[in-house]
């Protein structure tokens, strides 16, 4: 090793310890957390207080919802995250939508989500005869990810659907379960309802596998069209649903 | 209540019989306790309102609907509206349905019809079912009938619609034979008589003079045998309704009980005391030999045939008490079913044959339950002091039975659900037991 090998040698070292040190400094020292890339969304818990409220009979003979034309006139821009949506929402929620999105609306608080909760609404204020309403313009705040989005207007899809979903009676009819896949229209209306599977045949409920897989179809369609934001029609166009009944 | 479900992404392509690709998927699930379809049943239109030996057409539109009104009630999937408060319909109605004022009362299906006169002195009622929410149609059925037979028109009308909407099969058009008991508790008369589904039609059979019990039709409803129990004598008499004509089951001395049809109606199977020792035997229904099936020391009685003929569900005390046991129909592989503690008795094999209901005495108290045929998924379905005697609807769904009051010792004829729901008592002139509901009509 000659002398200039040395020298290149203990500059090198040097040169790594201040490196070292310099990081180490600098991962020590506070810094501003980054927002989680995907945070959390508790969509089972919004979804499940919502529908737990949800009281058909109270609702419906609640007096009439807002007139659908003059929703559009509200503005639209992006609720500030220090107004309560809460009034606003009760005051337009018809009573018909299964209770007091409330609570979803809420924690949700976009303004896709409320465009997507009020069309629904008013989608259920007239269950079969309303137009298809997706939603007009996203307006979708920085802040919310996709996946929050995604979650938004599929719980509101969910529990439209679960609405008009009754299943068959009968001696273990809880044990069946229907998937079916579906496809929609840009419109949010139904494309086609095809059967994938159905599970839970007994010889007790062998005779109502037909009727079940038909009142799946039937709640789908009675719930649709739906109002789900175009620019995610990629997303929504097609799913696959499995219905299923828990006794109480 | 929750909807749970999880967006998952799918490859393109994996569901080969979707045009596209799935994005979404998830669970949707009904949590509701009950299941119940509101149904709209206005009165039922007419043509021209013409005089008819059963009524004026229009008046029969509005009763036809009451009867249908009131079938669906009697099932736990429906609430009927109507025919009560509700506005007449007009032929035009009945082919194209004010779908959105039936709408606007909630409900979910909606039944039009009429009833229409004809040149030869015969009805049609014809009935249509409507889906409300989708604006379709679900059922159409017309019936040409005697204006005498108006009330089986409206029940296969009702029997339409509750098929298409359970699917379930019909039972509404099918009748039931019971003891009417009147007279105070230690000296009762009981009397056989028969009825519709609904309690229509009634009529007494005996005049009380015997006790009679435990009826059963006939698969073709020409004939019931019933016990007649005479000066502590029981007897099986095979009763000819067309003729009013009886006779013994069996040329006899010996007491016999417990009678039941094959599901051919060929055989009857019945219960017989030889030497202090009661077994099941069958005979021909048109008469014959005897032949024997059990031959134990113990009692075997209460038999009940599955539906396809080959195997007998009956009840044993051979175990100490008495517990259901099943064997082929020739006697042979005898096999104890019941073991869910208690006494096990009066088993009776569903028209399906999926279940076995009975009465399970434990506790003092005696409640209808039903099982399989091997034993399995025990359920109760009353819970009252004394219920007993199970009988199938036509179609395996709901279960009659009686019931006796602690006390007074009155009795009533009650109906339950297979699956426990919708108990209600069947309204009889007087108090009745040992129901025995017949097959559908032919």
């Amino acid at each position: 090793m000659d002398r200039a090998e040395r020298t290149g040698l203990w500059v090198a070292v040097i040169g790594h310890a201040l490196l070292f040190g310099a990081l180490s400094v600098s991962l020590l020292s506070p810094k501003p957390k980054l927002p989680p890339a995907n945070p959390p969304i508790a969509v089972d818990l919004v979804d499940a207080k919502s529908l737990v409220s949800a009281a058909p009979d109270a609702v419906q003979q609640a007096s009439a919802p807002p007139a659908p034309s003059e929703a559009p006139a509200e503005p639209e821009t992006p609720t500030p995250p220090a107004q309560k949506p809460d009034s606003r929402k009760a005051a337009q929620a018809p009573s018909d939508k299964p209770t007091p999105t409330t609570p979803r609306q809420s924690r949700l608080g976009s303004s896709l989500a409320s465009q997507l909760s009020r069309a629904a609404s008013r989608e259920s204020a007239n269950p079969g005869t309303g137009r298809g309403t997706a939603a007009q313009g996203s307006g979708t705040p920085a802040t919310r990810t996709a996946a929050q989005l995604e979650a938004s207007f599929i719980q509101a899809l969910f529990s439209q659907i679960k609405r008009y979903w009754r299943a068959p009676t009968g001696v273990d009819a809880e044990l069946l379960r229907t998937s079916l896949v579906v496809t929609l229209r840009p419109d949010g209306s139904v494309g086609s309802i095809t059967i994938k599977s159905q599970s839970g045949e007994n010889e007790n409920n062998a005779n109502l596998k037909a009727l079940h897989a038909e009142r799946a179809a039937s709640a789908i369609r009675r719930a649709a069209p739906f109002a789900l934001p175009p620019e995610h029609y990629a997303i929504w166009q097609s799913m696959e649903l499995t219905f299923d009944k828990r006794l109480k | 209540m929750q909807t749970r479900y999880a967006t998952a992404l799918f490859l393109a392509g994996l569901f080969a019989s979707a045009p596209l690709a799935a994005q979404i998927s998830g669970t949707i699930t009904d949590d509701n306790a009950t299941d119940s379809f509101i149904v709209a049943v206005p009165p039922l239109a007419t043509p021209t309102d013409v005089s008819t030996p059963a009524g004026q057409t229009g008046e029969l539109g509005r009763r036809v609907a009451d009867i249908i009104s009131n079938d669906l009630n009697a099932t736990d999937v429906f609430t009927p509206k109507g025919p009560a408060g509700l506005r007449g319909t007009t032929m035009a109605d009945v082919t194209a349905p004010a779908f959105s004022e039936w709408a606007s009362m909630n409900a979910e299906n909606l039944v039009h019809g009429y009833v229409r006169n004809n040149d030869d002195g015969t009805l049609t009622i014809g009935c249509y079912l409507f889906d409300v929410g989708l604006k379709s149609e679900m059922v159409r059925q017309g019936f040409v009938v005697q204006p005498r037979d108006w009330r089986r028109a409206a029940h296969k009308c009702a029997d339409a619609i509750y098929a298409r909407l359970s699917g379930e099969s019909p039972f509404f058009d099918s009748r039931i034979a019971y003891i009417a008991e009147t007279g105070p508790k230690g000296n009762r008369v009981k009397r056989l008589a028969i009825m519709d589904s609904d309690g229509a039609n009634h009529r007494f059979i005996t005049n009380g003079q015997s006790i009679a019990l435990t009826p059963r039709f006939s698969p073709d409803y020409k004939s019931i045998v019933y016990v007649s129990y005479i000066e502590r004598r029981a007897r099986v008499y095979v009763y000819d309704v067309v003729s009013g004509r009886q006779r013994l089951v069996t040329e006899s001395p010996n007491q016999t009980f417990s009678p039941r049809w094959s599901p051919d109606g060929k055989t009857i199977l019945y219960s017989m005391v030889v030497g202090g020792n009661a077994d099941l035997y069958t005979v021909p229904a048109q008469g014959g030999t005897p032949t024997r099936l059990t031959n134990s020391p113990a009692i075997e009685t209460g038999g009940s045939y599955s539906p396809d003929g080959t195997r007998i569900a009956f009840e044993s005390d051979r175990s100490g008490k008495q517990q259901v046991y099943v064997m082929n129909a020739d006697g042979s592989d005898q096999q104890r079913i019941s073991f869910g503690g208690g006494s096990n008795a009066t088993p009776e094999w569903s028209p399906r044959g999926n279940l076995i209901a009975f009465t399970k005495i434990t506790g003092g108290a005696f409640r209808i339950g039903v099982m399989s045929p091997a034993g399995n998924g025990e359920k109760l379905l009353t819970n009252n002091w004394q219920d007993e005697s199970p009988t199938w609807s036509p179609n395996g769904r709901v279960i009659q039975f009686f019931r006796t009051q602690k006390g007074s010792g009155k009795a009533s004829v009650m109906q339950v659900d297979v699956t426990g729901a919708k108990e209600r008592r069947i309204e009889t002139p007087v108090d009745g037991s040992d129901p025995a509901w017949g097959p559908i009509l032919p």
